[in-house]
């Protein structure tokens, strides 16, 4: 696995890194004892797990916990992960969920951290193009919070991690139908609450 | 409907900006996950033989029967016990005189050393029982 560390330290110099080892063969040598894999497996799935789990649950902190679970129920179903059955990340994204919906319950009518939102990484912005990108990504988090809980996530799924209908079925365990349906309302609810903001996010500049 | 369109439209912009926009995870959560995987690993591997035997704290990490075939002595013990246990077994079975007779052992002596009929009666009446109870007294 020492090709893996050299491979992603290469990645920094060299555009392109050599062809990736899955992320299920990963698991396996994880599950074999291998000591070094997890650092990737830690790269790789760590920020989809985080991101998808802080635009739902609106909440950083308690996305790193959510993350951090997710990790940890990854590690110890390794050994009987059954290859070629599913997609880990899909495995992945289904807990992530699971653990999010786990925590709203819990915490039913808690508010909306916005403090906690990612901010957009760009350095070379000016101050002004920050705020109103710090402000654009708020007003999409707090939209997305107006949502229904299930909207929710169909939306993030599909919309911000990019995954197909089929996939994002898989992990919410229900029909394509159902997903197009949530992810259809879901969106539609957003452009409304979106409507009345849009001298405040700057887009009549251009 | 031109204004359903441009809301769509910074629907779609805001859902760039986020997919760009990823959160990092920190270093610190990035050693916690680490360290739980190196946790979980090292739970499977307590039963190897391969490990030392007693952990930092002391305590003994060898499984059950690793434990037991030192205390009997090591596998060479071991397998002298299975032969005997299994001796013993066929001897059992098949009676003593088939045993004297067995392949080899006619050659300790001749056919008056034999353990007769009338002898092997007497052996027959021989039990632990009466042993102890003639020690006892």
């Amino acid at each position: 696995m020492m090709g893996l560390r050299r491979g992603g330290a290469a990645a920094a110099v060299t555009v392109e890194p050599e062809p990736e080892v899955t992320d299920e063969a990963l698991l396996v040598l994880f599950a074999n004892g291998d000591p070094t894999v997890a650092a990737e497996l830690t790269r790789r799935l760590g920020p989809r797990v985080l991101g998808v789990a802080t635009r739902v649950l609106g909440n950083r902190a308690e996305a790193e916990d959510v993350t951090q679970e997710t990790m940890i129920r990854l590690w110890k179903m390794a050994p009987d992960w059954r290859q070629g059955e599913a997609r880990v990340s899909t495995w992945l994204y289904r807990v992530t969920m699971n653990l999010c919906i786990d925590i709203k319950r819990r915490a039913r009518g808690g508010t909306v951290d916005l403090d906690a939102v990612p901010e957009p990484p760009d350095p070379a912005a000016s101050a002004a193009e920050t705020l109103q990108n710090q402000a654009r990504a708020d007003a999409l988090q707090a939209a997305l919070m107006t949502l229904p809980e299930r909207q929710r996530q169909a939306v993030v799924l599909r919309h911000i991690e990019e995954l197909t209908n089929p996939e994002i079925a898989g992990i919410m365990e229900i029909g394509v139908e159902a997903v197009e349906s949530l992810t259809a309302r879901g969106k539609r609810s957003l452009a409304r609450a979106l409507a009345g903001r849009r001298d405040e996010l700057g887009y009549q500049d251009g | 409907m031109a204004d359903h369109h441009d809301n769509f439209d910074e629907t779609e912009a805001l859902f760039r900006e986020a997919r760009n926009a990823r959160p990092a995870v920190s270093e610190r959560l990035v050693s916690a996950i680490l360290a739980d995987a190196a946790a979980q690993q090292a739970q499977w591997q307590v039963p190897a033989i391969t490990l030392p035997i007693t952990s930092q704290d002391g305590t003994d990490r060898r499984g059950p029967v690793a434990a037991l075939v030192s205390a009997l002595g090591g596998w060479v013990s071991v397998g002298g016990l299975v032969a005997a246990s299994c001796t013993g077994l066929w001897i059992g079975i098949a009676g003593p005189e088939v045993v004297m007779t067995a392949t080899g052992l006619g050659a300790f002596g001749d056919a008056s050393a034999m353990v007769s009929g009338d002898d092997y009666a007497a052996y027959e009446t021989f039990d632990l029982a009466t042993v102890l109870a003639e020690d006892m007294q």
